[in-house]
């Protein structure tokens, strides 16, 4: 009797741990929902040359962010994954190319996306306060601007830049080249490129820490098209990266349809990217990408 | 006996439900606020300690500049509804004296679209000033003049002692009186300098007494931009309120609201409940 007393008074011991566990870990929210995305290229060799040893580099979601986790990526060749700069990563495949020969790589991510940022530190080097290529804050007409546009703190000096950003420059469809943020000032008018590049260079000037990044917005699973591709801004508030589009007029919401493939600041430096044609790149010549 | 103890048992029981019934709507009758979405400066130093807040200046753009709450997001009204971000913080928006009121509707509406906590400050950035509370700001061109219904004065200045300034002496003086300090000035519209002489007269008073320009009747709204402006206004440090439709709409405002005043103290006043 003494014996039983003291098995289930030791069950419900062992129970109350584990429930005090299960009730004391945070656990992380789950993902608001999961994006099955597709995308595809069109890789041709323009040459009479058979190139045997070719290797092919496509973006891919970014692995990791605070809103954003690449749970499975896909594609219809062999390929390897590369995990580039930051939360950048690339697949790399290797393939054979026939004289004038075309080939079709398809490519596809689940991708699970969360309804507002996790904490996400400030990573080290902090290169997202500094004037870039395409970033210019320390020009005086940028410097001006942000001094009137800063306030007494991140989210509020954030707000005026990007409300400033949606009232006074016109938003112009996607376009190939690349113009930046003075462009944009100068000429009241850009694409979704430029309104990320002013927010981050104003951003950048009035001492919020900011990058620009690339991706695409996904609201349902779908086939990704180029001309679908966007850029936004993203400002760092000492806890997270949060988003601000003002191409879109999106600030701080929405985070489950912006999928992003890269973070443009800071580790576009690289050679790689440099070369970079939007989302793809190769490493011979007379070889060119075209996504479908 | 046995039927005569089940029917006192339960008399006493129905009792007790009565008392607590009634201990449960004295409650409620304490805790419901005056106006529904107002918070009140006395109430401030409780709302700042709420966790996710966020100041909303729904004042035009220059006044903002001017002088604001630091941190504070600018934007209209309006465009409030659409600030997704903003659904799950506490908000407290800070009007311009004449649209007080219409926020409340703006709150109510925000409500509906499912935002967490609004509410509005009563007394506006004022009262924010008066509780001694941070301000920040480019104050060197202060000095503005804007617009105030003769309905709003009554309501928003009661007890703040406003300095009424008006060319136009009439019968109503002591109506006047009732509403705050009455000063003639003839001559006004012919003084050269006006700012600094307002600033004088008001600095005797209250910290932040505010100024209430009261036109005659001859004097329609639209010349008083080119009366207060910006020159003439200058070295004035707050800003100047006129009252729209002068000094007649004032008067027949405070004939028609006379009452008003006394259920303004009557809402001050702690409820008391039977």
């Amino acid at each position: 009797m003494k014996m039983r007393r003291l098995l289930i008074s030791g069950f419900l011991v062992v129970g109350a741990v584990f429930a005090a566990r299960e009730l004391l870990t945070e656990r992380e929210a789950p993902p608001k929902k999961r994006s099955n995305i597709r995308y595809r290229f069109t890789v041709t060799n323009e040459t009479n040359r058979a190139i045997p040893n070719l290797t092919v580099q496509f973006f891919a979601p970014a692995k990791r962010s605070a809103s954003q986790h690449t749970e499975a990526l896909e594609a219809s060749e062999q390929f390897s994954v590369r995990e580039g700069e930051g939360q950048n990563q690339e697949v790399v495949l290797t393939t054979l190319l026939p004289p004038y020969g075309t080939k079709v790589v398809s490519l596809s991510a689940t991708v699970a996306g969360w309804e507002k940022p996790r904490v996400e530190l400030l990573p080290e080097p902090d290169v997202f306060r500094a004037p870039e290529r395409w970033i210019e804050s320390e020009d005086p007409s940028i410097a001006e601007l942000a001094r009137t546009l800063k306030r007494e703190d991140v989210l509020a000096t954030s707000v005026s830049i990007f409300e400033w950003i949606a009232k006074h420059i016109e938003r112009e469809p996607l376009t190939k080249t690349e113009r930046g943020a003075l462009h944009a000032l100068h000429k009241r008018s850009g694409d979704c490129t430029e309104h990320a590049y002013l927010f981050v260079a104003l951003a950048r000037a009035a001492g919020v820490p900011a990058r620009a990044v690339s991706g695409f917005i996904v609201t349902r699973d779908q086939v990704l098209k180029p001309s679908e591709y966007h850029n936004w801004a993203e400002f760092h508030d000492g806890q997270t990266w949060r988003i601000a589009d003002p191409h879109r007029n999106v600030f701080d919401s929405e985070y489950e349809h912006y999928v992003k493939f890269r973070n443009l600041g800071g580790s576009s430096s690289s050679a790689f990217a440099e070369s970079a044609k939007r989302f793809s790149a190769v490493n011979a010549p007379g070889v060119s990408i075209r996504m479908d | 006996m046995h039927a005569f103890r089940l029917f006192s048992v339960a008399l006493a029981a129905l009792f007790a439900l009565g008392l607590s019934a009634q201990a449960g709507l004295a409650a409620e009758c304490e805790e419901a606020p005056p106006v529904p979405y107002a918070l009140y400066a006395k109430n401030l130093t409780e709302w700042l300690k709420l966790p996710e807040r966020v100041v909303v200046d729904v004042r035009a753009e220059a006044g903002h500049n001017v002088l604001r709450i630091p941190g504070s997001l600018n934007f209209p009204a309006f465009s409030l509804k659409y600030k997704e971000y903003l659904k799950d913080k506490s908000l407290l928006i800070i009007g311009a004296a004449q649209q007080r009121r219409s926020l409340f509707t703006v709150c109510e509406d925000l409500h509906k679209r499912s935002f967490k906590d609004v509410r509005v400050l009563v007394g506006g950035i004022k009262a924010w000033q008066k509780a001694g509370l941070d301000l920040a700001g480019d104050k060197t061109t202060l000095g503005h003049i804007q617009a105030i219904s003769p309905t709003d004065l009554v309501i928003e200045f009661r007890g703040e002692q406003p300095r009424i300034i008006t060319p136009q002496i009439g019968e109503t003086e002591a109506l006047l009186g009732s509403l705050g300090t009455y000063t003639a000035w003839p001559d006004l519209d012919h003084t050269p300098n006006i700012g600094s002489r307002l600033t004088a007269l008001v600095a005797a008073g209250p910290a932040a007494r505010p100024i209430i320009f009261l036109p005659p009747d001859s004097v329609k709204d639209s010349e008083l931009e080119s009366i207060f402006d910006s020159q003439r206004l200058g070295g004035l440090e707050r800003d100047l309120f006129y009252v729209k439709g002068g000094y007649s709409a004032l008067v027949e405002a405070l004939k028609l609201n006379a009452h008003l005043l006394d259920g303004l103290k009557k809402l001050e006043e702690p409820k008391v409940c039977r």
